[in-house]
């Protein structure tokens, strides 16, 4: 904030920009309104698992005759009254966790979930220790060069910033 | 006989690079100039005789020319002239001489470049392009030959793939071969100033225009393959995690990271060896990508690219990796930080944190994409990594990604104030938070997007104060109107607004994401004949199916025929006609979707199938709420583009006053 009268103007303006992102939203809202339809189980089953014959896509997105007879299977077991879940259980169990597009969180491929996050940790841990290694290693020098840099007063640093501008 | 002349000519091509690969060092080594610029002349040479090379083979595909074997694969004397002109690129072996003619133009454009003050590089420069289109050319002469002749020339040719028959399709190979082929330039500027040993920002200055070129063609090339995939696919949305999608958009996310931190390099000379691994990492994946798709070991949507030349880019690739450790390793000590962090919350601390999220990120999209080959190698069997991992996997860290974006601009260089910064964000939080409470009254209550949504209210309104802060400045300062205002504050530093304009952009697609992603929904429905179903609110009701002539003449077309009725009122809103396409030459079957509904509630049909001559058939529907941001913030990304890159104009009149200068061109304080 840069003085008394500014800083109003900037609320202000702040306000105006935020009645006019809210007008933005407001008219978006429509979208969220509807409850999601009832689906055809079979269909999102299918969307679950991977088809063997249209290698990289999923059962429901495949259309070869092998991927019917397994849509047909699903259907089946839903008719005889089993959850979605006992249906993937069934599958699962017959061709292993392959046949699944969401790899599960356990087994061998719990690898592939940690490895991200793992990552994610090791990286940002990384860059932490590094950040804090980088501003440790000072020597006096170089903290009263800084003392004129870095100053926290905007306009003393600007000043500097145009002075080194201008040579 | 053109057609040879064109095989011939990219014969030279490669013996120019090849010459220019050898002769530029030496003249460097020698100090002897006029063997410098033979060779870039040699190198410059490359782009009209690839040229001719092109010009050879779209002589063949117009004139019908099928006793040339690629001519005969992707065309037919059925195709259009427009489709004979792309079918360049329309297939492994024409698409590879067309990659080499993007780069050999990436290359001349970089000889041509004056050379005045970073001279000391141009030897290096030129070695390291021309090696690398070498080894290109070198796989299209022996491994892909878009010239071979057929001993019997068919009397027709097979078509283009009916999937390649889009607009988007047009200008979406172009845009990646651009934007991979673009990264070169600063690649090669950063190899020519390892090996020279320089210790300044030389490199980065040098070729920062041509990252953002790079960059921005990659970043639209996505883009129009997302929108292909949305029209002509039939995957009701706009992104799969493909490899084919993934392996760019990793390199994108490198050169992402590198467009950040090249400017601590600028601003205070810190983070150099940083800065040579992220432009090495950038290059290496994009070698990587390129390999892996044109290789066929990973199957995807590009499964038609697939050929044997994936032991080539390995070996290739291994030589790049070795050559980069070496370099980067053996010129540590060229590499030294000019000054020291004086406080990890500073712009440059949460630019190190932005970029490693970048890279954990890349990561992740790495390693869900490279899991089922892992899997098999390993334990022999292939494990399917689909879309739920890499949006649970990746989706957090782009969030984390997005909040960054709303608070790194307020984080000064040097050593950040904790106050000023909470008091500049207060404002936007509370709008983040009113944004998300109208949405949980209106009925978003899952918790997930409620919270995306807030971030990205949160991150907008910042951004957006970031333009309302410094026009406010000029307005006082310089006695201007808000338009002007606006627009002076863009010239004056274009990078920087450029920059937040491609935030804004970011930001409206990362809403289209979540409100596809979370309240989206599809559903498959068998009708009868004049019965409906209903779905997000509309009724759909089945009026028959029938022939139509297909667009193309290799094919048959089927269209349904769907009213759409608000479900409450009973009028139609519209008329649907999904259709599907049948070639039978190719025995390849195109569902074509009818877009429909609002622009934020976008309807998406497909006809699925049909039985008893229509009796019957089977529609899915995609409910799309946002999806329409994501374009629309495409098209800001690309608009921001353009006022970064865009060459600055003569400075504005009248030098400004100290103080006005200082609010409207100091970074946020």
């Amino acid at each position: 904030m840069i003085s008394g009268t500014a800083g109003k103007r900037e609320k202000s303006a702040l306000f105006a920009c935020l009645l006019a992102l809210l007008a933005m939203i407001a008219v978006t809202l429509p979208a969220f309104a509807q409850a999601p339809a009832p689906d055809d189980e079979t269909y999102h089953i299918a969307k679950k698992l991977n088809c063997p014959t249209c290698a990289g896509r999923n059962l429901a997105d495949c259309p070869t005759d092998t991927c019917a007879q397994w849509k047909a299977e699903i259907k089946a077991q839903l008719d005889q009254g089993k959850s979605a879940q006992e249906v993937l259980a069934y599958f699962e169990n017959r061709f292993g966790s392959t046949v699944l597009q969401e790899p599960p969180k356990s087994g061998s491929t719990i690898l592939l979930w940690l490895a991200p996050v793992g990552a994610a940790i090791a990286l940002i841990a990384a860059a932490g220790l590094v950040l804090r290694h980088m501003s440790k290693r000072r020597t006096p020098a170089l903290i009263i060069a800084d003392a004129a840099q870095g100053s926290d007063d905007p306009f003393v640093s600007q000043l500097e910033e145009d002075v080194k501008r201008s040579q | 006989m053109f057609t040879d002349l064109g095989h011939l000519s990219v014969i030279f091509a490669l013996a120019a690079c090849l010459y220019a690969a050898v002769i530029s060092p030496i003249g460097a080594h020698r100090n002897d100039d006029r063997l410098v610029q033979s060779g870039r002349m040699a190198a410059f040479m490359t782009l009209p005789l690839v040229l001719i090379g092109c010009l050879g083979l779209w002589y063949a595909l117009i004139t019908h020319d099928f006793g040339v074997k690629y001519v005969s694969d992707v065309s037919s004397a059925a195709t259009p002239f427009f489709f004979r002109v792309t079918a360049l690129w329309g297939s492994q072996n024409g698409s590879i001489l067309f990659w080499c003619l993007i780069m050999a133009g990436f290359v001349a454009a970089a000889m041509a470049r004056n050379w005045k003050a970073d001279k000391p590089l141009l030897p290096y420069v030129t070695m390291t392009m021309a090696l690398t289109l070498a080894f290109f050319l070198f796989i299209e002469l022996t491994m892909t030959d878009a010239f071979a002749r057929l001993d019997f020339p068919p009397a027709d040719g097979r078509g283009l793939n009916p999937l390649l028959r889009h607009p988007g399709m047009i200008i979406h190979p172009p845009m990646l071969y651009a934007g991979y082929t673009g990264l070169l330039v600063p690649f090669a500027f950063c190899i020519a100033s390892l090996i020279t040993r320089r210790t300044d920002n030389l490199w980065l200055i040098s070729s920062r225009r041509w990252t953002l070129v790079g960059w921005a063609f990659l970043g639209a090339g996505l883009l129009l393959g997302g929108r292909w995939a949305h029209d002509v696919l039939g995957w009701g949305g706009y992104w799969g995690w493909d490899p084919s999608e993934n392996k760019p958009f990793i390199t994108w996310l490198i050169a992402t990271a590198f467009l950040h931190s090249a400017m601590i390099q600028e601003k205070r000379g810190m983070f150099k060896n940083w800065n040579v691994f992220l432009m090495m990492l950038t290059f290496a994946s994009m070698f990587f990508g390129t390999a892996f798709i044109r290789s066929g070991l990973l199957t995807s949507v590009h499964a038609f690219a697939a050929s044997d030349i994936g032991p080539w880019f390995m070996g290739a690739m291994l030589v790049i990796l070795i050559a980069c450790a070496v370099l980067w390793l053996t010129r540590l000590d060229t590499l030294r930080s000019e000054n020291k962090l004086e406080s990890a919350f500073s712009r440059e601390g949460i630019f190190l944190i932005q970029n490693v999220l970048f890279l954990s990120t890349a990561f992740t999209v790495f390693v869900g994409t490279m899991f089922p080959i892992l899997s098999e190698a390993i334990a022999g069997q292939k494990i399917t990594v689909g879309p739920p991992f890499f949006d649970q996997a990746a989706g957090p860290q782009m969030a984390v990604l997005v909040l960054i974006m709303g608070v790194a601009p307020l984080l000064s260089w040097h050593k950040a104030n904790g106050k000023a910064v909470w008091q500049q964000m207060l404002g936007a939080v509370i709008f983040a938070a009113i944004v998300m409470a109208a949405l949980f009254i209106v009925g978003a209550t899952q918790i997930v997007p409620l919270l995306g949504f807030g971030l990205c209210a949160y991150t907008l309104a910042q951004t957006a104060m970031e333009f309302v802060r410094g026009a406010r400045a000029r307005m006082k300062g310089m006695h201007e109107n808000a338009f002007t205002a606006l627009l002076r504050l863009a010239q004056k530093n274009q990078r920087r607004y450029g920059g937040y304009l491609i935030h804004i952009g970011i930001v409206l697609m990362a809403i289209g994401a979540l409100g596809k992603g979370f309240y989206g929904t599809d559903v498959i429905r068998n009708v009868k004949l004049n019965e409906g179903f209903s779905v997000a609110g509309y009724e759909f009701v089945y009026r028959g199916i029938r022939p139509v002539p297909c667009e193309f003449e290799d094919c048959q077309t089927m269209q349904g025929m769907l009213l759409m009725k608000d479900a409450a009122t009973g009028n139609v809103v519209d008329g649907l006609f999904p259709h599907r396409d049948y070639y039978p030459i190719q025995q390849h079957t195109a569902t074509i979707p009818f877009i429909s509904g609002t622009f934020n509630n976008e309807i998406y049909v497909l006809l699925a199938g049909w039985e008893n001559n229509g009796a019957t058939a089977s529609f899915q529907v995609y409910v799309n709420p946002l999806i329409n941001w994501l374009w629309v913030g495409g098209m800001i990304v690309m608009l921001g583009f353009f006022v970064a890159f865009w060459p600055p104009g003569e400075k504005a009149p009248s030098p400004a006053p100290a103080s006005a200068r200082r609010m409207a061109g100091a970074p946020a304080k």
